[in-house]
């Protein structure tokens, strides 16, 4: 215990050195002496209250380190809460989708009501980020109720309303990009301070979360036996889980609503703690918030400095500091051995019956497919309205809507034959190449590509994406070798680098470079600029990619059995493994680079496709690239005719499709 | 690596508009005798030039916000919104059957589909960068020879010149100090306008000190946090109101915006909304909004 004690201090210790350094250098410029110097400190304590680089040092910097520690404690305070209630060691505040209903609370406020000022700043905008993600986290409390609250439900209903709210805020930012910078800032996290206000409201808000959390500690610890031992010692789990996450919540809100989203605090906190030898709850609630405290501010003096030591210019989001320090940290917490490691138990498939004749049932779907792009060509929006168009005039408009209708149903396709392989590879029904990182993996090679390189060509972009993707799929490999591919930290990996990527990208629309809005555009997922070269390729490569995995029926049927009973049938594991995810990986970097990277159409086909009772490999994989393009050309469509003449994209409105009927799933 | 990127792109892409602008011009010449008299603008800057000139477009993206980041000239009612900034409907441009379609570099990557609907010229009213200011003129009077309206173009460079120089006469005494030219973004940030911006080229025209001077290769302007504001103690501060007015008046109510000096004595200023990319009116615009904001106060001051 003692030694716990020894190696989290001085871990908390060491933190605080490097920050106090990188605050002086900060603070160097606008002292009048070293210091060292009594005269200095004079002036900074009773100096001129006129005198502007004393002004700076009280009522920018000085409160700005205080919100930092502020917020720091109260971050991992709240992390630790929800890993010990969700049972997950990378639980965190944006878990239960705090962070995108505040931020969707802030868009649509901004934009319905500018009177109230919210884009530009005061009081209102914490009070609505407060009530957006409160309001999403109800609704994630609402949705895993019946499930008595059950970590993986909880978890994934998380993950479906916060990508919900995320993509409803993009969709509208699209219309204001131009006048939402203000909101970027925020959603990149910035503790740029104007006074005392802010920490003078979170000081007495992390109090009482505290005090609360150590009237809770007791009946927590005691969640560590499983739901079933703490029900037995009369434990009543349900309330204690909702009392522990609403004092979660609030804690996140509280800071969300102060300084924007600052990502992986309230994860590496704990962590940390944890590494460092705090094991029992108490430790952990002890250690936690002081290392968060520490790491935050390092974080914040680094985003400071960094800037001013590269000879000025712009600062750095502290939000997006942190979780880029936060994503090796991460990453390496998942390759320790699981000690500590309780993962997320992979849901049981939903049951269902199974289709004794399952091809006149495929007819039938390709032909509900064929009447979908009968319509998505057809029926349209014009000058004087909606139009039902006929096939002459309908000549001089194919040329706007085929191939984009046509490359939106090869990347669906697409991303439905990887979402089968890749639940039938993992065994887990929530893997989506989505959710696995891959996609946003390719979608980063291309994020690269556009800062290191001003001008490039079509395959440049191919390359990049590909190189992404099989970088990731390498990572993602590489990282679940250790613990013999266990889903749930494929699925986390996957999870953490999705972060570290909104990070960077929040960083470059709060910078107002041009460039940001092509990328954003390309992010959420659009056809808009497909030609029927595009068209064509992306069908080239789905035809074959979408072949081969007939080749491997057999593997696809035996993989979800689970390893024993694959080795013991003669399956070579590592092999068959391995050539699944490669498919897997060109499938999904074919579809995102039509679609871009956000589309839970890989997750939610294959569910379609066996609760229809396509139970079978080939079957399911046939059913559910239908699915997939289904999804895809009608999404297309909606976004395409819906606003017009504003369009949105394709793999928004899949999101918005695809994210509600996961929930829905999860009622079930 | 990125700021080395930027202007390296912004210059081959100049290239290249400067090649694709001559080739749409000498396409137009010998496709249509006549200037093009429908013209579809796919930027809020440019649109606002081409009704200073007295072409009224055809169609432009999301009017209303463009009319709101460009002040004046409003866009007269009869413009159809063709869709989103970054996104025009090319089902919708086709309807319009425009003679020509003006664009800015950033929209190069959909040249191709738009050539489909009409003949395409880039044109690029602001590059940022040394020189930026006669630049705007050159490229208006490139503009208005497309549009076959010469004269009016001599007009607006007449009119511009008249505005500095007045301009450059009324606030020579406030030469004094430096000028803070941003747009407030919320309590805690702005915009700050760098060196390679229209606004700054105004502001040195008038005789005027830009108050900041760190890096502004990415752009226009560069968001701050407040406290890199203190740094220039006697400095006055315009604030640009860029979509809306109101910020600086929110402002009162912030302690640490109310101690710096500028706030404290009174030096802050706030005018209509000048988009850097509207060429020589918003040269105009620009220099009479800064003296109609900043040369009576002082006046009264004597």
């Amino acid at each position: 215990m003692a030694d716990n004690r020894y190696r989290c201090g001085g871990l908390v210790g060491l933190l605080a050195l490097l920050a106090a350094g990188l605050t002086a250098v900060a603070a160097h410029p606008y002292l009048p002496g070293s210091p060292g110097d009594v005269e200095t400190w004079r002036w900074l304590l009773a100096g001129d209250s006129g005198d502007v680089r004393r002004l700076i040092l009280t009522d920018s910097l000085l409160p700005r380190l205080c919100a930092s520690l502020l917020c720091g404690g109260a971050l991992a305070l709240a992390g630790v809460l929800f890993q010990q209630v969700l049972r997950n060691p990378l639980a965190e505040p944006s878990t239960l989708g705090v962070a995108g209903g505040a931020q969707l609370a802030l868009m649509a406020t901004a934009m319905l009501a500018p009177g109230l000022g919210v884009g530009s700043g005061g009081m209102p905008r914490g009070l609505v980020a407060l009530a957006g993600g409160a309001g999403a986290a109800a609704l994630v409390v609402g949705l895993a109720w019946r499930a008595a609250l059950a970590p993986a439900v909880v978890i994934l209903a998380g993950l479906a309303v916060g990508l919900t709210c995320s993509a409803l805020a993009s969709g509208l930012m699209l219309f204001n990009g131009a006048g939402f910078q203000a909101l970027f800032l925020w959603a990149s996290g910035s503790l740029s301070q104007n006074g005392w206000a802010i920490p003078q409201a979170l000081a007495p808000q992390l109090a009482a979360g505290a005090a609360l959390t150590l009237l809770l500690a007791r009946p927590l610890a005691l969640l560590d036996l499983g739901a079933e031992g703490a029900v037995g010692l009369g434990v009543p789990v349900r309330v204690l889980r909702l009392a522990a996450l609403a004092l979660a919540v609030a804690l996140s809100a509280a800071v969300v609503s102060a300084a924007g989203v600052i990502g992986f605090v309230g994860l590496a906190a704990p962590a940390m703690a944890r590494l460092a030898g705090a094991r029992s709850l108490d430790a952990r609630l002890a250690w936690a918030p002081p290392l968060g405290a520490a790491l935050l501010w390092l974080a914040d003096a680094a985003a400071q400095t960094v800037p001013q030591l590269a000879g000025g210019g712009r600062e750095l989001p502290t939000g997006t500091l942190t979780a880029l320090l936060g994503a090796p940290l991460l990453l390496w917490l998942l390759t320790r051995p699981g000690g500590q490691g309780r993962g997320l138990p992979v849901t049981a498939e939903a049951p269902s019956h199974r289709l004794a004749r399952p091809i006149p049932w495929l007819a039938a779907g390709l032909l509900v497919l064929a009447l979908a792009v009968w319509l998505a060509l057809t029926v349209g929006q014009g000058v004087g309205g909606w139009r039902l168009s006929g096939w002459t005039e309908l000549q001089p408009l194919l040329y706007w809507r085929a191939p984009r209708m046509a490359a939106a149903m090869a990347a669906g396709a697409m991303l439905g034959a990887a979402g089968v392989l890749l639940q039938r590879l993992t065994g887990n029904p929530m893997a989506g190449p989505e959710v696995l990182g891959i996609s946003t993996g390719a979608a980063f090679g291309v994020i690269l590509l556009h800062l290191a390189v001003p001008a490039f060509p079509v395959e440049a972009q191919v390359a990049a994406a590909g190189a992404g993707a099989l970088a990731t799929l390498g990572a993602v490999l590489l990282l679940g070798r250790r613990h013999g591919h266990a889903p749930e930290r494929l699925l986390l990996t996957g999870v953490a680098l999705t972060t570290v990527f909104g990070a960077v990208v929040a960083l470059l629309l709060s910078s107002g470079d041009p460039r940001a809005f092509i990328l954003f555009r390309w992010l959420t997922g659009s056809t808009y600029l497909v030609t029927p070269a595009i068209a064509m390729a992306a069908w080239a490569a789905a035809l074959p990619l979408l072949a081969l995995p007939l080749l491997c029926a057999r593997w696809l049927e035996i993989l979800p059995l689970g390893e024993a009973a694959a080795r013991s049938l003669g399956l070579r594991l590592p092999l068959a493994r391995g050539l699944v995810l490669l498919l897997v990986a060109a499938l999904t970097t074919a579809a995102t680079l039509v679609v871009g990277p956000l589309s839970f159409v890989g997750l939610m086909a294959p569910h379609a496709a066996r609760l229809f009772g396509l139970q079978r490999a080939v079957p399911q994989l046939a059913g559910a690239a239908l699915a997939g393009a289904l999804v895809m050309v009608v999404a297309d469509w909606l976004g395409r005719v819906l606003l017009f003449p504003s369009q949105m994209p394709a793999g928004l409105l899949a999101t918005l499709l695809g994210a509600p009927y996961l929930l829905w799933l999860l009622r079930r | 690596m990125v700021d080395r990127a930027f202007p390296l792109s912004r210059r081959s892409l100049l290239g290249g508009a400067v090649a694709f602008g001559l080739g749409g011009l000498a396409a137009l010449k010998t496709a249509t005798a006549a200037p093009p008299r429908r013209v579809a603008v796919l930027d809020w800057g440019l649109a606002a030039c081409c009704v200073a000139l007295g072409c009224v477009p055809v169609g432009v993206p999301a009017p209303s916000w463009g009319t709101r980041y460009a002040g004046a000239p409003a866009l007269p009612a009869g413009v159809v919104d063709v869709g989103l900034l970054f996104t025009p409907n090319f089902e919708l441009l086709q309807a319009l059957e425009p003679d020509a379609i003006l664009i800015t570099p950033g929209l190069e990557a959909m040249r191709g589909p738009l050539e489909r609907v009409a003949p395409v010229v880039t044109v690029t009213l602001d590059r940022p960068g040394a020189g930026v200011l006669e630049r705007a003129g050159s490229e208006t009077r490139r503009l208005a020879a497309l549009l076959g309206l010469e004269a009016a173009a001599e007009t607006l460079a007449a009119r511009a010149e008249a505005a500095l120089e007045e301009a450059a006469a009324t606030l020579a005494p406030l030469a004094d100090r430096p000028v803070w030219l941003v747009n407030i973004l919320d309590q805690r940030h702005v915009n700050v306008f760098g060196s390679s911006s229209l606004h700054h080229a105004v502001l040195g025209r008038l005789g005027l000190r830009n108050a900041w001077n760190g890096e502004s290769s990415m752009g226009e302007f560069v968001p701050v946090g407040l406290e890199r504001l203190a740094g220039v103690p006697d400095a006055r501060l315009v604030n640009v109101a860029l979509g809306g007015f109101g910020r600086l008046t929110a402002m009162a109510a912030n302690p640490f915006w109310q101690a710096m000096s500028f706030a404290r004595d009174g030096r802050t200023y706030e005018i209509g909304s000048v988009l850097g990319s509207a060429g020589l009116p918003a040269v105009e615009r620009l220099a009479r909004l800064l003296t109609a904001a900043l040369s009576p106060v002082e006046a009264v001051r004597g």
